[in-house]
């Protein structure tokens, strides 16, 4: 009778773990798309107008909704994409690390250090993340961070840890992902271009933190 | 063991106790009662019924890694996994029959530890996190039910379906970025030592007669994937030490690492000297294949010389 016991055991076990898989709550969305609009056109010294070229930030199928503008501030020029991903709690649902910056004939991904001091609720140094893209001869300057909330991730391991934190325990599965693409000047001009990403990244988050913690 | 009754018997008019014969019969059935007992088919049943339970409440988890193993390259190797892992068990199953079953207890924090994965991957959808868990629970069910000697025979067959498991698409994108970069380095590298002019930028070759991108598919990450899992399989199907099994297995990364660099450096060869055909070619599109059936010949060839090395230490 032993090893009865043990089946009873083993097999309860399996039981309990499928009625919680089974009776778990279905993942909300708590994130309007209205927040998305919160993006400024006039952040600064920049002037923005609607839309962004799909060569510089493609445009993912899984984004439920999305901002994009193309800012410009004197010669300088930016492309601002914010979109909105609900109900991640399966793989479909979520960023594709393959739409997030051009990947077409591109010979080097360039990782760069971008730490910005975000305002906000709680002004803090984040680390984003950012690369430059060589494609040809051309060069692109991408710099990303996802949201959840009010919390900033620039790293996306630890963005797809807090997010699997949220599914679990709060049942909700909706975050930002923003993104900013300049094109880059040569190397020895590269800190003028993070400087005013930075600048940019800052303002964009401050007005939609303040939007979402509305 | 014949039953004896104990009694006393008069013997010419003598009468001889049976307590000592009553005495060793006691200690011998207290001795037979405390050696675990060879699997019966019931236990093997009751095994049996647990394992396929284990597999039903992983369906869902599990249905869709066929898609995957059929939809990338560097999966593939996943639809022979699960049989590999099944002959591996196979070869065990005399020493299974012979083992004895006797359940510990130090299986069940291995099922809940398991069955928290499972929850926490379902329901965040981290199907890498929930698939990982699959082998865990198997291991913990058996220690449960069959106990450490089932275990100590079957436990490279199950340990084995951690193969088929798709990593973290965000971990296999980094890594087969890394391993484009490296590739492309090298093969740079190699076309020059051959007298091939080539100019290399990050993933691009440049040759005087074409551009040839190290794309996603020709990186080693698949073909080390791939041959990790041979060089597992082959190592254990061969009756080899503990170290050589080690040094197979291990030895299939660089080779897999070699075998591709070779593969895109002979087409990138072909190229300046052949021409576009070489790159346009059946050849070329059986690549992957080609570099594991090289792979697979370096491998005997490293078995059969560290056969050689370990008779020579023996003897």
């Amino acid at each position: 009778m032993r090893i009865g016991w043990r089946l009873s055991t083993t097999l309860s076990l399996f039981a309990v773990t499928a009625a919680i898989l089974h009776v778990a709550p279905p993942v909300k969305g708590a994130m309007s798309p209205v927040s998305l609009y919160a993006l400024p056109t006039t952040p600064g010294m920049w002037s923005g107008v609607e839309g962004a070229p799909e060569d510089a930030l493609p445009i993912d199928p899984n984004e439920k909704f999305s901002v994009r503008r193309t800012y410009r501030n004197g010669d300088r020029v930016a492309w601002v994409s914010v979109a909105l991903f609900g109900d991640q709690d399966g793989e479909a649902r979520r960023a594709s690390i393959n739409k997030i910056y051009p990947l077409r004939n591109v010979s080097i991904i360039e990782p760069v250090s971008l730490i910005v001091s975000l305002n906000g609720p709680v002004t803090s140094p984040v680390a984003l993340r950012a690369v430059v893209i060589h494609q040809g001869s051309q060069q692109l300057l991408v710099a990303y961070w996802h949201q959840i909330g009010n919390q900033v991730y620039g790293n996306d391991y630890r963005f797809r840890f807090a997010l699997m934190r949220e599914v679990i325990f709060a049942r909700r599965g909706d975050s930002l992902l923003v993104r900013i693409a300049t094109p880059a000047s040569p190397e020895f001009r590269r800190a003028d271009d993070l400087t005013a990403m930075a600048e940019l990244a800052s303002s964009i988050h401050g007005a939609l933190t303040q939007e979402i913690g509305k | 063991m014949n039953p004896i009754v104990a009694r006393d018997e008069a013997v010419n008019g003598v009468v001889v106790s049976n307590k000592g014969v009553q005495d060793f019969v006691a200690r011998e059935n207290a001795v037979d009662s405390a050696v675990p007992q060879v699997g019966s088919t019931l236990s093997w049943i009751t095994l049996g019924v647990a394992l396929a339970a284990a597999l039903a409440l992983y369906a869902p988890v599990l249905a869709g890694m066929p898609k995957e193993w059929s939809e990338f390259p560097s999966l593939s190797h996943g639809f022979a996994v699960p049989l590999i892992s099944a002959y591996l068990l196979w070869r065990q199953r005399q020493l299974l029959a012979q083992a004895p079953f006797e359940g510990s207890s130090m299986g069940v924090p291995v099922i809940l530890v398991a069955l928290g994965m499972l929850v926490i991957g379902s329901m965040a959808g981290e199907p890498f996190f929930a698939r990982l868990s699959l082998p865990l629970v198997l291991f913990g069910t058996i220690l449960f039910l069959g106990g450490p000697h089932i275990v100590r025979h079957s436990w490279v067959g199950i340990a084995y379906l951690v193969f088929m498991i798709p990593l973290p698409y965000l971990t296999l994108k980094a890594l087969t970025y890394q391993s484009r970069i490296f590739d492309a380095g090298v093969t740079a590298t190699a076309l020059r030592w051959l007298g091939v002019p080539v100019l290399r930028d990050g993933v691009m070759l440049h040759l005087s007669n074409m551009s040839l991108e190290v794309a996603d598919d020709c990186s080693s990450i698949p073909a080390i994937a791939a041959l990790l899992a041979l060089g597992a399989a082959y190592s254990q199907m061969q009756p080899r030490p503990t170290w050589i099994r080690a040094v197979l297995t291990l030895a299939a990364v660089p080779l897999g690492l070699a075998s591709n660099i070779f593969r895109i450096t002979v087409t990138a060869a072909g190229v300046h000297y052949i021409g576009p055909i070489a790159v346009q070619n059946v050849v070329h599109h059986f690549g992957g294949t080609s570099v594991f059936l090289l792979t697979v010949v370096l491998l005997v060839i490293i078995d059969t010389l560290l056969l050689r090395v370990g008779k020579r230490t023996l003897s």
